[in-house]
Formats: C-alpha cells, structure tokens, sequence
C-alpha cells in the first residue's frame, strides 16, 4: 500500500507543479470562491490519475485537463445553491488595488461560455483554432463569443477596445 | 480595460500553499478506481520503463505463426512490426507474458499481480464496494509491490509479485479463479476492491473463450452508455438503456464473434473516435460492472484483452442504433 501511495503522492506532485496554477485560476474565474476550487481540483486530479485516457502528448493532456476542470465547474454553477449565491469575498481578498476588484468583478460577471474563451485567448494564449479543440466548439463560434466578452467588458467599463 | 489589465488580475490568483497537501490527501483517501500507472512513467522520463507484452498470435489451424508484440496498455499501441498484424479469423493464442531483453522497446506499466505463474492485470471490469463484499471468497494471499519501472525479469517470477504496492489478494465467488481474482481492503473505512483478470497463456477462437468468463448472460441488472465525445472528455454523460431485449440479443452474440489482434486494428482507437466508437456499461446482479467498447463496424473491445471480437449479426447493428 505504501508503494502505491507514494506513487500517487509523486504522480500528483508532478502534475501539480504543472498544471495546479492554471486550473485554479480557470475554476476561480468560473467559480469565484476556493471552497469550490478545491473540489474541482480535486475531482480533476483524481480523474487525470485514477482514470486517463490516452494522451499523445503534454498538450493534449493540458487540454483535456482544462476541458475536465470546466465541465466540473459548469456542473457546480449548475446547482441551485450557485445560482443564488455569489460569493465575491474570496476574490476580493487577492488584491489590494480597488481598480483590480474592479477588474475581475466585471470578469466574474460574464456569462460563463464568454469567460472560458475570453481567459483562454488573453491570458493562456491559445489560439481560436486550439480553444475550438479544448472546448469542442466550432471557431466560428469562439470568435463569436470572443466578440461579445469584449463587448461586454468595453461597455461594462466604458475602457479601451481589447 | 485591455489584455494587460486582463492579465494582471487574473495572474494574481494563485492556490495557497497547502493546496497540494490537502489534495493529495483527499486523492489518496478516493482510490474509486484502478491506477493508472501510464502518468507515472513520465516522472522517470530518462528511465527506461520496464515491462512489455510479448504476443506470438498464430493461426491456430493453419498452423502459420505470426510474431507481434504490443505494450501492456491497452491505449497505448507500439507493435514491433507493423507487418506482423493478424486477422485470422480462426483464433488466437496469447502466450505467458515475457519481459524484452531490449529495454529500448517502447513499454507502459500497468497494474499486475503474478500468481500461480499466471499474471493477472487491471481489467474492463470494476466492482462495486457492496459487489466486492459479497464476492469476496477465499484469501490467497498478499502482493509484494515489488514491481516498478526498474525490474528485472526475476523480479515477476515471484509469486504475488506486483505493481499495485501491498494488499490482500482474494478469489471472487463464482468466478474461476485461474481468469479472475480481487484486490480487497478498507482504506479510511471505504471499501476499495479491484479485479484483475489473466489474458495471457490461453487460446481465444471465438468470444465465448473470453466473454463466457465474464457470465454476462442472465444476470444483467442495468445498462448504460456514453458517447465516445463525453467519454473522451470524461464528462461522464452516461444514459440508461431501457430496452434491454437489444442488449440481451447483443450479449447472446458474443459467444459468436471472431478475435483480432489488437495489433492489426490499432488503428480503431484513432479512427473518426467521436462518430465511430461508442461505451456501453453493463452493471451485473452481483455487483460487477463490465464495460465494452463497441466500434461502429461490428468490432467490440475488453480493456486489456489486447482483442478485437467482431460480431457479424444482426444484434450490433440494432444495438449500436439504441445508442444513439
């Protein structure tokens, strides 16, 4: 059992290293509070260890692993208790600067489809071709939701275009 | 706002430090399913990994023996020579498993127990934790985890040699003992059973050799299934399969079917995956669940029997249109 164990420990802390900073921040983006976080991280490591499927390489372990962690937080905000509570205190404790907060509160008030495209292009640097693969939408479709997250952004701050 | 702003607040979220610590001490507290030990390999990536099915597929009547080699994944396809592909459809025999001389080879580590000279690996059946306490049969004995990616070959010719680390191994009532046997312990109080199943060393002329063993027949409680898409994705969109007439049908056939080697249809895995494959999760009266991979042309899958089984019949066809 200690063998296995300890397989797991080392098999969990090398993904961690890799991936744990990206995911939490796409799950906090969509889910606003680390309670939630957590679960999802947690669901989405067992998944990745206990149960892989077959990767051809690291991006596409990436990718499913940014696909996997979305579906869970779609499947949290779709429970009753989410669509009546926003929590914004674990968020606001990430900065001190009230333009941030700002900031990412407009973020957080995004529709969720818009907040995975928008966050994938501007912060992960993917393309609309690799976020079409990673969400299994149409391109056309990622441009279009890219368009209407700006949009909403612009008009929401009254700021400068994207 | 503009991509800086967007990426100054959204860079300022970053997990506390005991984060990991607290996962992985959940993750290890949920041990709901076999390991995988394909990730682990990665951290040992200037290592040379250890272990590799040898497969000599013959004809078995026309005597005409075909060489192949596959790795011990059954998603991970690495034949030796593409040439050496078989499709006899009068049968195959899978010889004892056999360790490389040349540790070059490409090789995945999957979880096994050596027992009895056998070797028995993770298989496409699970055991629900109620399952496993009323199938518990006689104890064995108890791996000795002696198995990694540094091995040598006198390291398996150990009885109860295994890469699963150390627990208790049992037989599984109703079941033969020489095709299947059960990991069993309590971890934190929940019950983690796995089973493991020996492919190696027998002769598969037709399904019956392999799915008989399975007693699928009769003894279905509920069926579902999942698209290749929601599987692929781990989405777990599972539906229930109302109408299990089609399905009886279908498990009545597999007796019939014809076995490949993995070898020569690898390219199944790959092919048009959203469209052409589909998973069908068959939950038995006593609490093990086996699941199928069905393909689109008749072709079904046993996870680590390293066999395609084509069905020509009727019932796949019907079968595979209930899924949609």
């Amino acid at each position: 059992m200690q063998n296995s164990s300890q397989l797991v420990r080392d098999n969990l802390s090398e993904k961690y290293s890799l991936y744990g900073d990206m995911l939490f921040r796409i799950c906090m983006v969509y889910l606003g509070n680390k309670e939630d976080v957590e679960e999802v991280l947690q669901e989405t490591f067992i998944k990745l260890i206990y149960n892989p499927p077959k990767f051809t390489n690291t991006e596409h372990e990436k990718a499913w692993l940014i696909r996997v962690a979305i579906n869970l937080c779609k499947d949290i905000l779709r429970s009753v208790w989410h669509k009546r509570v926003i929590k914004m205190e674990d968020i606001k404790s990430y900065y001190d600067n009230p333009i941030d907060i700002n900031i990412m509160e407009e973020i957080l008030k995004l529709s969720s489809k818009y907040k995975a495209v928008i966050q994938l292009y501007y912060f992960e640097d993917y393309s609309v071709t690799k976020i079409s693969e990673i969400l299994k939408i149409r391109e056309s479709a990622v441009k279009m939701r890219l368009k209407r997250g700006r949009d909403i952004l612009k008009i929401q701050l009254g700021g400068e275009s994207l | 706002m503009n991509k800086n702003d967007i990426q100054r607040v959204i860079g300022k979220l970053a997990p506390d430090k005991e984060m990991e610590h607290r996962l992985s001490k959940k993750i290890l507290q949920k041990r709901h399913y076999p390991l995988a030990f394909k990730p682990i390999i990665s951290i040992a990536a200037s290592i040379t990994i250890v272990f590799c099915l040898g497969i000599l597929g013959h004809n078995l009547l026309g005597k005409k023996s075909t060489s192949l080699s596959f790795s011990s994944s059954s998603t991970s396809v690495s034949p030796k020579d593409s040439t050496n592909s078989i499709s006899s459809s009068d049968g195959l025999y899978i010889p004892k498993i056999v360790l490389p001389k040349n540790t070059n080879a490409a090789m995945d580590m999957i979880g096994l127990i050596v027992y009895q000279s056998r070797v028995y690996t993770q298989t496409g059946t699970k055991i629900s934790p109620e399952g496993a306490k009323n199938l518990l049969g006689e104890k064995l004995g108890t791996t000795k985890g002696n198995i990694d990616e540094w091995s040598q070959q006198k390291d398996y010719a150990v009885e109860f040699a295994s890469s699963i680390g150390i627990l208790d191994v049992y037989m599984v009532k109703g079941y033969d003992k020489n095709f299947r046997i059960m990991t069993y312990g309590k971890f934190d109080g929940i019950i983690d059973a796995q089973v493991y199943e020996c492919f190696n060393g027998i002769s598969v002329k037709t399904g019956a050799d392999i799915f008989n063993k399975l007693k699928i027949g009769n003894n279905i409680k509920t069926v579902k299934y999942e698209s290749s898409e929601s599987w692929n994705s781990n989405k777990q969109q599972y539906k229930e399969l109302t109408d299990l007439n089609v399905l009886t049908s279908f498990v009545a056939q597999l007796k019939n079917t014809t076995p490949y080697s993995q070898e020569s249809l690898s390219y199944l895995f790959e092919e048009k995956v959203e469209t052409n494959q589909k998973f069908i999760y068959i939950t038995l009266n006593d609490g093990c669940q086996v699941q199928l991979r069905l393909f689109k042309d008749g072709y079904i899958y046993y996870d680590f029997s390293h066999i395609f089984f084509k069905m020509d019949n009727q019932a796949f066809k019907e079968l595979w249109s209930e899924l949609d």
